[in-house]
């Protein structure tokens, strides 16, 4: 288990992230109003402890007594802050062992923002879940803000070995049907599968109220098709294999993931998800930090 | 080699060659990696969508492939072919000549043997490597089937003063009577033999016309018969200059070539250049050696003017200090003048060797007959250039120089006289003493002797031979007889001066001696102009033709310039009219030396033109005073000018004792000069017989082997009572180098491109073989043969450029993939 830790949470990538906060697009409904908006304003909450003051923060936690007497700013942190409950779903199907040259492999890419997400989540006393899929959802980790479920998410990440199909129209059904109340559905994996059962399980989370994010996984190869010299690609997820002149078919090649990015994109919409395409070759810290601050740019 | 091998080779190689780009294609086919890849629906779409695009391109580049190895086998293959013939021959000890064809082949061989091929590195000249080249092509051919055309520049007549580029029709005549001998389709003995007795004929170089005689070669060839051309050179600026890109004769040239490349590409062969010149060249030469005397007579003092140039190819070239040494005869050398240092190309001029009578004089039997001093001029050491290290200069020392004055207005006072101070002006003696000279005798400023006639007395002439100049003064008219007299004098290379004057019927002047222009008279007259009063002040004289002989004497410095136009005294003139149109003869331009300022503007004064081969000058106004006031009022203009006409016109005769190479040599018999038998003796000691030819009734004496420098002396022989020969006269005659032939600057352009470059820049488009001495292994190119010229090769060099960037980028992309 410690080692499921040491390999996940990345220092780095917690660092970089550690000022920043998941924001929900909409207004999530919670246990303590807090930093989310809640509906249930007003409500005491047990004051935690202090923490100084970094730009971005809301204001309204400022402590002006503090203040007066150190002439310090400080926020003040509470217990429970919300009951926002978010689901981390990771895809494991066999495409995402895909790596290219020194890169890590998409799996191991998106083991790391979920464990980073988690870590993040669960920092802020949010409750952080866990669903792993592939050609259908093998393990479901319900959302806590406990350590102990923190551990566990991590440990079930490092065991499952990808060599399934993906089935992701299937997968996200069951996802809403199990996360019961209003959560934050976070969905990594690469989308390879028809767009409709994308389509068609993100539909089945917005009736059900969810959030969603959608991070679009690939290798960096997979986006740009840099191959020179001839070769024979090997299908995963039992597809047919193919020996062709990379360079001859790059244009085409690169036409199709536009349109998959594209009909991808209009779905998430559709679906009222974000999606943002993902690069494996962008460091971590980086990816998340754009998009969180993205996410904290729409608040309100 | 067989030509059924050839031919299996020729087809094989590149069909074999075709195959290569195949068999690599489909090695590599085998060649591939492999790659798990998830994105494998994306890539199957993109598969569906181009494969048949794909397969077309990669169809396509595999045909280009086997085509530009196919392109690159039949470029190279018969090149190669003739290279191992090359080796096989050189195996058997023999070169062969690369014409794939069993047809007679005529080789047009134009070999430069001018005098700049004598330039010498190391112990080889320039000239030796061209020859030793010719040998070789020589010896590559079929002896009873091939045959040779041999054009030496030596052959090509290059006309005085016009630089040996354009012949005019007549230079053209002579060039046909100047070649020295006929060396056309000559068997392969003959021609080894040619070149074996050629040697370097220190001529000027004129290629355009030796090319134009190779064309001609070329174009009379059978069109069944093979034919190559190649032109051996030095390829100097001297002689190329004109003919490259930016040259006075490129188009001549181009079009002489292009029509020469139609007729060899039905051979299959391309024109082949042959450099043998040197890189670097420096050569110091004495380009010039003159007398400043046109005319030097027993007891005169003479000035020798002699110009060194410094020519390198580069200009960094370290500089040169020579010392300047002369010998009079064959007598003991002795250096004048201090040492000379020039820098490279650099020239200095009019180094002065002044001679003194004495160094000159006459021996007691020549006083009568007068005799030809040879003045050597050479450096004190030998270049790479031996040739135009020394030059002769032959001076005729005469014991005087008989002028006919014609008086046409004779008085007994000497103002009132037409000629009395032009005689006495002609007639000038030294002041200078023998005291004065430290016992040196008297020296004489003029050998002029004159005689004085009435023109009444002209009748009576015989012959105006025995004059040098004649001198018509105030003249009314003159007769039939003694017209055809003058102009037979005239045309034989003699002087003719005609002052004008209020005695001239000048409508008989027009009719007898202007002719429209055929006649004597160089210009047309009309009404006399200018002021009746006596005493009225009159005009001056402006130079017009500065760098003429007789005017440059006046505009060398502020101060002889003072002399001419300082004096108002010319008061009346004769209007007269330059010849325009159909009777201006273009070969003998009417030259206006001197104009006059009057009230009108300028109005010619003093005007030359040539008839046959001799000079008139005209003057408008009279010799005596009775026009003007020249002689009182003049300031000693009319000394200076008269005298000078007079040597300029006298010493008419002296441009055939100092030649060129390849001028012909010729002298008028005067009666006393015919004798029986005439000998010529060259430098190198050849003695022959010398036949007098006619030209328009006078006996002419001329020499055309004037192919070596040195002196010449021709002797005139009478037979004794007894039966043996005597001398009646000797003279001799200097031939020098062409000084442009000293010039060894190499043919260059801008951007200091090579020769090669200039050339080729110059036949632009033309498909030409340019080898350089040293690199003759592969001058198998001479015929260029079949190997397809330009196009093949550019097809070659892409066919290699390709192959070698897909082999280049195919081992990169190994290299990082693998």
């Amino acid at each position: 288990m410690a080692e499921a830790y040491q390999k996940f949470l990345d220092p780095a990538v917690l660092n970089d992230i550690r000022h920043l906060e998941v924001t929900a697009r909409n207004v999530v409904e919670g246990f303590i109003s807090g930093l989310h908006k809640s509906p249930y304003k007003g409500f005491s909450v047990e004051f935690a402890q202090h923490r100084e003051y970094v730009p971005g923060d809301d204001l309204r936690y400022l402590d002006w007594k503090a203040y007066a007497k150190s002439d310090k700013y400080y926020i003040k942190e509470y217990e429970e802050e919300t009951n926002f409950r978010a689901v981390i779903v990771l895809d494991t199907s066999e495409s995402m062992r895909y790596q290219s040259g020194e890169n890590m492999s998409k799996l191991d890419y998106g083991r790391f923002m979920a464990a980073s997400l988690a870590y993040l989540i669960q920092r802020q006393s949010d409750a952080a879940g866990l669903a792993l899929f592939d050609e259908k959802l093998y393990d479901f980790v319900q959302p806590a803000t406990s350590h102990a479920s923190l551990m566990r998410m991590l440990a079930s990440m490092s065991n499952r070995k990808p060599e399934k199909k993906t089935n992701i129209g299937d997968v996200l059904t069951d996802v809403a049907q199990r996360s019961g109340r209003r959560s934050l559905i976070v969905l990594i994996s690469d989308l390879f599968d028809k767009v409709d059962h994308l389509r068609k399980g993100l539909e089945h989370l917005a009736a059900r109220k969810h959030d969603m994010i959608v991070f679009n996984l690939m290798d960096h190869q997979e986006r740009d098709f840099n191959f020179d010299r001839l070769t024979q690609f090997v299908g995963m997820e039992e597809m047919p294999q193919l020996l062709v002149d990379p360079k001859s078919l790059r244009k085409a090649y690169l036409e199709e993931v536009a349109t998959f990015t594209a009909e991808t994109r209009r779905a998430c919409l559709r679906s009222r998800a974000d999606f943002t395409p993902i690069d494996t070759e962008m460091p971590l810290g980086v990816t998340l930090q754009a998009y969180l601050a993205k996410r904290m740019g729409r608040r309100g | 080699m067989p030509t059924w091998l050839i031919w299996t080779l020729g087809l094989g190689v590149p069909l074999t060659a075709a195959a290569v780009p195949i068999i690599i294609h489909l090695i590599n086919l085998t060649r591939y990696r492999r790659v798990e890849w998830a994105a494998m629906e994306f890539l199957l779409n993109a598969y569906r969508r181009t494969r048949k695009r794909m397969q077309m391109e990669s169809l396509i580049m595999l045909l280009l492939r086997v085509m530009a190895v196919i392109l690159l086998a039949a470029a190279l293959f018969p090149m190669g072919c003739e290279r191992i013939k090359d080796w096989a021959a050189e195996t058997a000890g023999m070169n062969k000549l690369t014409i794939s064809t069993d047809a007679p082949l005529h080789l047009v061989l134009v070999f430069d043997d001018s005098a700049s091929m004598a330039y010498t590195n190391e112990g080889q000249s320039a000239f030796e490597r061209g020859r030793q080249y010719a040998l070789t092509l020589v010896e590559s051919m079929r002896p009873g089937r091939d045959r040779i055309s041999i054009i030496r520049l030596s052959d090509v007549y290059v006309p005085p003063n016009a630089g040996g580029i354009k012949p005019s029709d007549d230079d053209a005549a002579k060039s046909t009577q100047r070649r020295v001998s006929q060396l056309f389709s000559l068997d392969l003995d003959s021609a080894r033999d040619t070149l074996a007795a050629t040697s370097i004929a220190a001529v000027d170089t004129n290629v355009l016309g030796a090319i134009r005689e190779a064309s001609r070669a070329i174009e009379t060839t059978p069109d069944q018969d093979a034919v190559a051309l190649v032109v051996i050179s030095d390829f100097l600026e001297s002689g190329w200059k004109e003919l490259r890109k930016d040259g006075s004769v490129h188009k001549d040239f181009r079009d002489v070539m292009e029509r020469v490349n139609t007729r060899l590409k039905k051979s299959g062969t391309t024109p082949t250049f042959f450099d043998a010149g040197f890189e670097n060249t420096q050569n110091v030469a004495i380009t010039r050696v003159e007398c400043a005397e046109r005319v030097v007579g027993n007891g005169m003092e003479a000035r020798v003017l002699v110009d060194v140039d410094y020519f390198a190819s580069s200009s960094k070239a370290e500089s040169k200090t020579v010392r300047l040494k002369y010998r009079i005869d064959g007598g003991s050398e002795r250096p004048f003048a201090a040492p000379v240092t020039l820098q490279p190309n650099q020239r200095v001029d009019s180094i002065r060797l002044d001679l003194s009578p004495r160094d000159l004089a006459l021996k007691p039997e020549e006083e009568k007959s007068g005799a030809s001093r040879n003045v050597e001029i050479f450096t004190d050491e030998a270049d790479a250039l031996k040739a135009d290290n020394s030059r002769s200069l032959v001076i005729h020392v005469v014991p005087n120089i008989p002028i006919l004055v014609v008086n046409g207005v004779p008085a007994p006072q000497p103002d009132l006289d037409e000629t009395f101070y032009l005689e006495t002006a002609l007639g000038i003696s030294s002041s200078r003493t023998e005291e004065s000279r430290g016992g040196e005798p008297e020296t004489r400023i003029t050998p002029n002797r004159i005689i004085t006639m009435r023109p009444e007395q002209l009748m009576a002439v015989e012959s105006f031979l025995d004059y040098r100049l004649v001198i018509l003064c105030n003249v009314a008219a003159l007769s039939e007889g003694t017209i055809a007299k003058l102009e037979e004098f005239v045309a034989a290379g003699y002087g003719l001066q005609i002052f004008d004057g209020d005695q001239l019927d000048f409508q008989r002047w027009n009719q007898d001696l202007y002719k429209k222009g055929a006649g004597l008279l160089p210009v047309k007259l009309k009404d006399p102009a200018g002021s009746s009063d006596k005493f009225a002040q009159g005009y001056e004289l402006v130079p017009n033709a500065e760098s003429h002989p007789i005017v440059r004497l006046f505009t060398e410095s502020p101060e002889d310039r003072e002399i001419l136009v300082g004096p108002k005294a010319v008061r009346n003139w004769r209007a007269v009219e330059i010849p325009t149109g159909a009777e201006a003869d273009p070969l003998r331009p009417a030259e206006i030396l001197l104009n006059l300022n009057a009230p009108t503007g300028a109005v010619p004064f003093m005007v030359e033109r040539p008839f046959g081969r001799g000079r008139v000058i005209y003057v408008a106004t009279t010799a005596g005073e009775r026009w003007n006031t020249l002689w009182s009022n003049g300031e000693g203009l009319p000394l200076f000018l008269y005298l000078e006409t007079a040597h300029y016109l006298t010493g008419n005769e002296a441009r055939y004792s100092n030649l060129s190479v390849g001028e012909p040599w010729r002298r008028a018999l005067r009666v006393a000069d015919v004798a029986p038998r005439f000998t010529i003796r060259d430098p190198a000691g050849t003695q022959g017989e010398l036949l007098p030819t006619a030209e328009q009734g006078l006996k002419l004496l001329e020499y055309g082997g004037t192919a070596v420098p040195g002196v010449y002396t021709v002797t005139a022989l009478d037979r004794t009572e007894s039966g043996d020969s005597k001398r009646k006269w000797q003279e001799r005659f200097a031939v020098n180098m062409e000084s442009r032939e000293s010039n060894v600057i190499r043919l260059a352009g801008e951007d200091d491109k090579d020769a090669e470059a200039v050339l080729r820049e110059s036949l632009d488009g033309m498909v030409i073989q340019f080898q350089k001495a040293g690199t003759e292994i592969g001058e198998g190119a001479l015929a260029g043969a079949d190997t397809g010229g330009g196009l093949w090769l550019w097809l070659a060099t892409f066919g290699v450029g390709f192959l070698l960037m897909e082999t280049l980028w195919s081992a990169v992309i190994t290299k990082r993939e693998d």
